[in-house]
């Protein structure tokens, strides 16, 4: 089945009228506040609910929550998270174990948000900052030491 | 033949002997009955009160484990009774325990964790201040964490009945309750690891395994131990780097119950140092075809003689034998063996002093007694064309014998798996890499001549192969250089 398409009226097809339409709404739009931002120079308004990169908290004595429970590896559907464990100082008040590597793959995680969800410590949480662009693989590979002051 | 009884379990009926628990009775049918103290190769000690089962004609439900059977006995395993029994007693193991899974290395494999999602309640009522134990070092690979333990006393009687050092007790009363050393003990018997397998929750754990990785990361598969002439029944953990992480029995009531020794599970590091990588020629890395090439030319030399250890499976041996047999007759093939020392013999368990798997194997296959067949071709001092040496012991010291022969030879031929001191001794010209056990498959008769085969746990982290390849692999090169015979000559 083949619909014939609509005649176009002569008006139309002269279209000038309609060019003249679309030039007065760009005209209306110079008047107006523009969408687009200058980014980076100028950063957008980001929600305080965006799941952006990853932090890891720390408790009131500045260690890290962080038990390596690899909690947050096994829920991860992108398994980005890398943690090796090790036993925690023993300065450390009520602690045994800690991550002695935690590293997440910012390039494989979707921001899903699951490792979050899953951490029995709320020792990981998303921050709303907009994931960064490196030049190299290695530097989107974010180790404990930057995820801790993320 | 002791006498059998008839039985119903959750309407079925059954026959068991006599003398067995309900509990054992239960589980020999299939029918799941928790439990925490009850070990099948321990005496009962009844404290946990978890395996509750409602008794026909009995006013409340009393402990499977404790409970003889008898004959007409119904047993109901479930119902609200038994229910509310079990929830009650998880409640209150759970009183004290400090929740601390994310932490804890039993997590996964734990029958706390377990039992808790089957028959616990899914919410704590406890407000109170949880009492805190102490934490302790036992000995060289055993640690111990007092609030986890729920005190089964399971490590107390296996210290007691089959290590038989007893270095533990239970020490304190009611909820203050946990498990120490005597004074001035240590827990370093050779099996102490034992008490960790059969810690039903995370309070014993091993300091060798510890932190090392999550449970369910790592994949199992079993396999036997090839440490000593025992033949222990393993489980090998593997995590997803193809590395091994721990060892563990498997039952096994005919060779190794449920024990094995510490050795046998801590020595699987010759799997992945110091291994032979890829076949050498004088030395040199040499493709598989070069190496069998100038393997097969040294096999040829007058006054060969190959020399097999007790390490090798059956397989292995009788492809050599064969081979040998059949493409050079002239050659005669001698065995040896690892060092034997005395048995460490325990109450219930014994570490067999031959550190071979496979001696009896040895003398089924090839017939020859591996001292005696190396004292006998040390005795004869006279020069020996190329010795083949299929070796395959880990941590093995150069005897003298051996280095005598070695020292005779023109040359050597060695199959093993190590880079280690037999390659650098004397004149080895050929070396082929092999497999440890754990990537092989084969057969080991233990000392009691039970024949025991075993799958390849893991993928080779070499470019070795098992022997029986490379015989064949020798066979076809050979059988390549000769005129073709049949239609086509």
């Amino acid at each position: 089945m083949s619909a014939k398409p609509n005649r176009l009226s002569w008006i139309t097809r002269i279209y000038i009228p309609m060019i003249l339409k679309g030039m007065l709404i760009t005209l209306r739009e110079f008047f107006r506040k523009p969408v687009t931002i200058q980014y980076p120079e100028h950063k957008p308004k980001i929600s305080e609910r965006f799941r952006g990169e990853h932090r890891l908290t720390k408790d009131e004595q500045g260690h890290m929550k962080c038990v390596a429970c690899y909690m947050c590896a096994t829920a991860c559907p992108a398994h980005c998270i890398n943690i090796e464990a090790e036993a925690a100082p023993p300065d450390w008040e009520g602690r045994d174990k800690i991550p002695r590597v935690f590293e997440i793959d910012m390039l494989k995680c979707i921001y899903c948000g699951y490792c979050v969800e899953a951490c029995p410590k709320e020792a990981i949480e998303m921050t709303n900052k907009v994931p960064k662009v490196h030049q190299t693989r290695q530097e989107f590979i974010y180790g404990m030491d930057k995820l801790l002051n993320n | 033949m002791t006498k059998q009884v008839n039985m119903k379990i959750d309407g079925k009926d059954v026959s068991v002997p006599a003398d067995w628990t309900v509990i054992k009775a239960c589980h020999e049918n299939s029918v799941e009955v928790p439990h925490y103290c009850y070990h099948p190769d321990l005496s009962i000690a009844g404290n946990c009160r978890i395996c509750m089962v409602g008794v026909k004609g009995m006013p409340r439900p009393v402990v499977a484990c404790a409970q003889p059977v008898a004959e007409g006995m119904e047993v109901s395993t479930t119902g609200k009774d038994v229910e509310e029994a079990r929830k009650g007693v998880m409640e209150f193991l759970l009183i004290n325990h400090p929740l601390d899974c994310p932490e804890c290395d039993q997590s996964g494999e734990c029958k706390l964790q377990d039992y808790s999602y089957e028959y616990g309640r899914d919410h704590g009522r406890f407000h109170e201040e949880k009492v805190r134990k102490s934490k302790a070092t036992m000995g060289p690979h055993v640690k111990y964490w007092g609030s986890r333990c729920i005190v089964c006393t399971r490590c107390v009687r296996f210290t007691d009945e089959v290590s038989g050092e007893g270095e533990l007790n239970v020490i304190y009363r009611g909820d203050r309750s946990e498990i120490a050393l005597f004074p001035g003990k240590n827990l370093d018997n050779p099996l102490s690891m034992n008490t960790v397998d059969i810690c039903p929750v995370g309070a014993l754990v091993s300091s060798d395994f510890l932190f090392q990785s999550r449970v369910w990361h790592l994949h199992s598969n079993p396999s036997v131990c090839a440490d000593c002439a025992v033949g222990c029944n393993s489980r090998v953990d593997m995590d997803a780097k193809n590395l091994i992480k721990r060892i563990v029995p498997r039952r096994n009531d005919a060779v190794n119950k449920s024990w094995m020794c510490d050795h046998g599970r801590l020595s699987f590091g010759y799997t992945h140092e110091n291994r032979l990588q890829k076949p050498k020629v004088h030395g040199k890395d040499a493709s598989w075809k070069e190496a069998r090439a100038a393997a097969l030319e040294l096999l040829s030399a007058p006054h060969s003689v190959a020399l097999v250890s007790a390490w090798n499976t059956n397989e292995a041996m009788s492809a050599m034998k064969e081979f040998l047999n059949t493409e050079f007759p002239s050659i005669r093939i001698f065995g040896y063996a690892n060092k034997t020392e005395a048995d460490q013999t325990f109450p219930g368990f014994t570490i067999s002093g031959d550190k071979n798997p496979n001696r009896a194997g040895l003398k089924q296959v090839l017939g020859v007694d591996p001292e005696a067949s190396i004292q006998a071709l040390a005795a004869e001092n006279a020069a020996i064309g190329t010795l083949f040496l299929v070796h395959n012991i880990p941590g093995f010291e150069l005897t003298r014998e051996l280095k005598a022969i070695m020292d005779r030879a023109q040359n050597v031929v060695l199959l093993d798996f190590a880079s280690g001191e037999l390659l650098r001794y004397g004149n080895v010209a050929v070396a082929l890499p092999t497999l440890t056990s754990f990537e092989k498959s084969g057969t080991f008769v233990n000392r009691q001549g039970i024949a025991q085969s075993f799958e390849p746990v893991m993928e080779p982290v070499t470019y070795g192969m098992p022997e029986t390849e490379i015989v064949a692999g020798l066979g076809t090169a050979l059988r390549a250089t000769r005129p073709a015979t049949g239609v086509l000559a």
